[in-house]
């Protein structure tokens, strides 16, 4: 099996913790907050304000991580990715732990299960996130 | 090209002869599957080298099997490891000895086995971004109420 690194694609990330549960390592940990979603369509019936998630910290420690893929297989929004970046390495266990920006700085090699380019930073999320 | 085989606890040692005469002289591995309580899938791998195939035998147990040192001798090492990490006797193996020099209290493999790294570690899924939606608290897959209590 030849892999390489994980890519994240922050803007698709809606916090969804399905990731975070399933890595069989426990290697993913996600921060967010909710808050309230501007864009949302108003009801007439609803009494509760929609809230969105936002990501604050989405780290992956390739410390500990076991290249499964499962996160990938599992995120609904696809915001997780294969990228052809090279594998992370490090002096120590921490330099291992990337956050957002580790992550999707490897985006511009990402690419989806169907071959096609991953979405870059400063693109929408085009995965199956509803309008 | 490997093949599957799944034979009954009676026919294990009748197989494995049959196999190896049939040209599976070499063994590959033997390792077992706890799944739960007193059910245990044993599973050996043997190859054929001439033909470049493999087969994989696999049958149900309950705590012991006969052992097949008569017919493959370096099964025995994968039987005593067998022994140790999940609890299964393998009878007739002339080797009795623990597989390795490691002193544990239970077995590591089986399902119900605390396993310590789990219980002292905060799981990270424990956390829900929206703090205001009330929810059952998840709890991790795998870890068992009472390890953590």
């Amino acid at each position: 099996m030849n892999h390489s690194t994980i890519a994240l694609h922050p803007a698709s990330c809606t916090s969804c913790m399905l990731c975070v549960r399933e890595c069989p390592d426990w290697c993913i940990t996600v921060q967010a907050h909710s808050e309230p979603d501007p864009d949302a369509p108003a009801y007439s019936n609803s009494r509760r304000q929609a809230t969105k998630n936002v990501l604050d910290q989405f780290t992956i420690d390739f410390g500990q991580c076991m290249w499964c893929g499962i996160c990938i297989d599992v995120c609904p929004f696809d915001a997780l990715f294969w990228s052809d970046s090279p594998m992370p390495a490090g002096q120590g266990k921490g330099e291992l732990i990337y956050g957002i920006d580790a992550l999707a700085a490897s985006l511009p090699s990402a690419r989806r299960s169907d071959g096609s380019t991953a979405p870059q930073i400063g693109e929408p999320p085009s995965g199956r996130r509803k309008k | 090209m490997t093949v599957n085989i799944s034979v009954n606890k009676s026919e294990w040692v009748n197989k494995a002869i049959e196999m190896k005469l049939g040209g599976f002289v070499r063994c590959e591995w033997l390792t077992a599957t706890h799944n739960g309580g007193d059910s245990f899938d044993i599973s050996l791998m043997i190859s054929n080298e001439e033909l470049s195939e493999s087969t994989i035998l696999t049958t149900q147990i309950e705590s012991s099997i006969e052992s097949l040192t008569s017919i493959y001798s370096s099964v025995g090492f994968h039987e005593r490891e067998v022994t140790q990490m999940f609890g299964v006797e393998f009878l007739g193996n002339p080797d009795t000895a623990p597989a390795f020099e490691i002193e544990l209290s239970g077995f590591p493999l089986r399902r119900d086995f605390a396993l310590v790294t789990r219980a002292d570690a905060q799981w990270p899924g424990a956390v829900e971004p929206d703090e205001t939606a009330k929810r059952r608290p998840s709890l991790p897959p795998g870890v068992l109420p009472e390890w953590t209590s």
